[in-house]
């Protein structure tokens, strides 16, 4: 056991400070030309700015979004109130930035918790092999088999609906599919010299996964997590379009565009304003995703 | 065989009176389609246990007696009728001319059927069984008089006789269609059956046999109306958007605030029809903390302002409900109105009575916060809109309120297992006796989980009590009881907010709030 943990530090390679600058230096070309890239600028643009308006805006929003008025319901946008209100008098501006927030960080969840689950599962199916890799992801192609929002349902059947549940039951959906690219991933990687240089070298298997697997497998765990933030928060809405997640009176987007839909004809603004967040925020994050994707992936021959 | 040709014969001649006056007469050829706001569960009477099926029913099958909008019995089926003086046994004279839409002919056998039928086991009858009360055996006493028997007196009968539960459906088709009988409904009613695609569209077409309408209808004969599509669109927006549009000459379930702003324009007719019964309320669990405390019970009715609520919830155009009964219904006491005016000051003072201090905002006892449960379905355009607003009110005397949304299997096991604090719903009905279903222990709908012996006696009196006036009597007595307990939080009223062209006129709804297009006419 000493043994095994002494070896690697005569593997390791002595800090060189030239060594380091150039390393230093090529990353910081590679952030250069993905700025350049330009679906990638304009995606993260996009992403930044709502996520100004909808984590540091809300701090100096004083209305109360859930406070009702029977006096001032469904008013069209006006000084006061910069986006009307709804059916209950609810400020709009406020419900749409915190609601939108809510769904931010719910989406963001959803794919944390997926690509957590998901690489663990792949990396130790993958890396293990032979019959206990494959009874894994045979149940893994049996998950994937399912309709997402179904099993998403069923998930909150039996949970209850709530924010919390439907980010676990949206967070299972992901599980596959992060497990299969993980999995195919590790086994390609699995065989190569270096990894068995580590292993004759008696590096333990964890140091094997951490230190030499995870980061080759990695750009694609990256790629993947952008691509599924989009999809992850058009379910998460809507989830609470169909009132299973969030819920009522705390403000989340697809609560609130399930709010506008009975008066879309007369009350325009309840519904436009939530779509119109929710699509920006959906293009922005395919945008960053297709541009780390022509960045990140190998496998992209770029002209 | 004679009367059956002789019957042709006048068809053929009317027709021809009304192509001749062209100018002024209805428009004959007329089809209309009706904006239908919820899905089908089946157009068997007897096993229905959807409110939104009764309209439907009430124009393709007849009962004995017709019930008008101010609960008036009127001949139907039945011209004539009697009670015994013991009030167990209603004896009935139909009518000799009518035929079902198979060419049945209607008399005293088809009514002992469909008793048989109704209280059939293996038939699984939901509301039409509950209306019958204890009164489940037909007599034929000849060809067209029957006798119905009660095993105990049930006062509120002749009036549930009149409701389109209770429709009568054609022997032959009964043993004929079996288990399809909810597909392929034969009544006696002004319009027979012609297709039904599932969550889509029912189309029935005029009964050209047509002329044993209710008298207080204003028509005689057979509907104008050639034929009519109930088409189902659940989503209210689509459903107004489509009677703008003109695809539709009809629709019901309007949104208050379509229904405001609808009001303003001249090319609608609206018609608010008042669905009699208990109205919107909610059952108050009595089992579960702390609405097992009744002064946290009276202070919810205290705390909620259901003007506000109305306002907030449906913009203000159907009126709150202030009583257990809905006001035109026997037994509604008009003096429970006051009986709970909104004050949140005094469910403040009712709380602290009843040993509840404030600390951090929020109501607490012994250690445990006062924390209330709302349920509501999901699914439903209006429930959730309610149950906001009422949590709304709760929160501002510092009951902390949580809105629960819920597809309706776990909804309805929330109320079975009293689960919920309270759940906004509707049951309607004709009669008061109504009320009994909800709050005598054993029910299915106790959903409150309140008994009270006391209660149940008045009950089993006012089911048997003949006399009226004594009727009315032990309903307000049972009803303030209720209120006093505060099991019961009435919301508001029951009002199918129901718009039609101008074009479509004679557009009217039987008591209980069904509507009937039997006296409808279109002009060109």
């Amino acid at each position: 056991m000493t043994d095994s943990a002494q070896i690697p530090a005569v593997f390791a390679v002595e800090p060189n400070p030239a060594v380091l600058a150039t390393r230093r230096w090529s990353r910081r070309r590679a952030v250069l030309r993905a700025l350049r890239h330009r679906s990638l600028s304009l995606g993260l643009v996009i992403c930044t700015m709502l996520a100004f308006l909808a984590f540091v805006l809300p701090l100096f929003i004083t209305v109360d979004p859930v406070a009702q008025d029977p006096m001032a319901t469904f008013s069209p946008p006006t000084a006061v109130h910069l986006m009307g209100t709804d059916a209950f008098g609810r400020d709009l501006l406020a419900r749409v930035l915190i609601g939108a927030r809510t769904t931010m960080i719910a989406s963001l969840s959803v794919v944390l918790l997926g690509a957590l689950a998901g690489t663990t599962v792949g990396i130790v199916a993958g890396y293990v092999g032979g019959a206990v890799g494959f009874g894994i992801m045979r149940l893994i192609d049996l998950l994937l088999a399912f309709p997402g929002i179904l099993l998403a349902l069923t998930v909150t059947a039996i949970l209850g609906p709530g924010l919390v549940n439907g980010v676990l039951a949206i967070a299972v959906i992901l599980v596959p599919v992060f497990a299969r690219l993980v999995e195919g991933a590790t086994v390609e990687v699995r065989g190569l010299p270096y990894v068995e240089a580590a292993r004759c070298a008696g590096a333990s298997q964890a140091r094997i996964i951490l230190r030499y697997i995870l980061p080759n497998v990695m750009s694609g765990i990256i790629v993947l997590t952008t691509t599924w933030l989009g999809i992850a928060a058009l379910w998460v809405t809507a989830l609470g379009f169909i009132g299973l997640g969030v819920q009522p009176p705390t403000p989340e987007l697809g609560a609130i565009l399930n709010d506008g839909q009975n008066y879309i004809t007369l009350a325009w603004w309840i519904t436009v304003f939530p779509g119109l967040f929710l699509s920006l925020f959906v293009v922005g994050v395919n945008l960053v995703g297709d541009g780390l994707r022509d960045e990140l992936d190998p496998t992209l021959n770029r002209g | 065989m004679k009367t059956g040709i002789s019957g042709l014969l006048l068809v053929g001649l009317s027709t021809l009176a009304i192509s001749g006056a062209q100018a002024q007469a209805p428009n004959k050829n007329a089809k209309i389609t009706v904006g239908w706001a919820e899905p089908i569960d089946t157009l068997n009477p007897a096993t229905t246990g959807a409110r939104n099926q009764g309209p439907l029913l009430v124009n393709i099958f007849d009962t004995l007696v017709w019930l008008t909008p101010d609960f008036k019995v009127e001949p139907l089926l039945a011209t004539k009728w009697s009670v015994s003086a013991d009030g167990l046994t209603y004896s009935f004279t139909l009518r000799e001319d009518v035929k079902f839409h198979d060419g049945t002919a209607f008399d005293a056998e088809s009514v002992v059927e469909n008793i048989k039928y109704i209280t059939n086991k293996d038939t699984a009858a939901k509301v039409s069984i509950a209306l019958l009360g204890p009164c489940k055996e037909a007599v034929a006493t000849g060809k067209f008089t029957v006798d119905i028997k009660c095993a105990t007196p049930y006062a509120p009968l002749l009036r549930q006789l009149g409701v389109p539960y209770l429709g009568m459906q054609s022997p032959a088709a009964i043993v004929k269609y079996g288990k399809d009988l909810g597909l392929n409904p034969v009544g006696t009613g002004p319009y027979s059956f012609v297709s039904y695609e599932p969550n889509q569209s029912l189309v029935v077409k005029r009964n050209e046999a047509y002329n044993w309408n209710p008298p207080s209808v204003g028509h005689k004969g057979p509907p104008n109306i050639a034929e009519v599509k109930f088409q189902i669109v659940t989503n209210p927006q689509a459903r107004v958007s489509q009677f703008q549009a003109g695809q539709s000459q009809m629709m019901q379930q309007t949104p208050g605030v379509h229904w405001n702003a609808m009001q303003k324009m001249d090319r609608f007719t609206a018609i608010p029809v008042p669905i009699t019964g208990l109205g919107i309320f909610a059952p108050v669990n009595a089992k579960k903390f702390p609405t097992d405390d009744v002064a946290v019970r009276r202070a919810i009715q205290y705390a909620i302002d259901k003007k506000g609520v109305v306002q907030l919830a449906e913009a203000g155009a159907i009126q709150p409900s202030l009583t257990p009964l809905q006001p035109s219904m026997f037994g509604y006491d008009k003096s429970l109105e006051t009986m709970y005016p909104y004050d949140p000051a005094k469910a403040e003072a009712t709380l602290k009575e009843g040993g509840w201090t404030k600390k951090d905002g929020f109501w607490e006892k012994d250690g445990k916060r006062l924390s209330l449960t709302l349920t509501a379905i999901s699914t439903s355009t209006s429930y959730p809109l309610l149950a906001q607003a009422i949590q709304n009110y709760l929160q501002k005397v510092g009951m902390e309120a949580n809105v629960q949304l819920l597809a309706s299997p776990a909804w309805l096991a929330a109320n079975i297992n009293g689960d919920m604090s309270l759940t906004p719903l509707q049951y309607i009905g004709v009669d008061p006796d109504a009320l009994s279903g909800w709050f005598t222990a054993g029910q299915y709908f106790n959903w409150s989980h309140y008994s009270n012996p006391k209660l149940d006696a008045l009950f089993k009196q006012g089911r048997e009590e003949g006399d009226s006036t004594k009727r009315v009597a032990i309903y307000q007595e049972l009803q303030k009881l209720l209120m006093d307990e505060a099991v019961m939080l009435p919301i508001r009223q029951n009002v199918d907010l129901v718009m039609t062209s101008k074009k479509l006129t004679g557009v009217t709804y039987s008591g209980g709030g069904f509507e009937y297009l039997g006296a409808a006419s279109l002009a060109d």
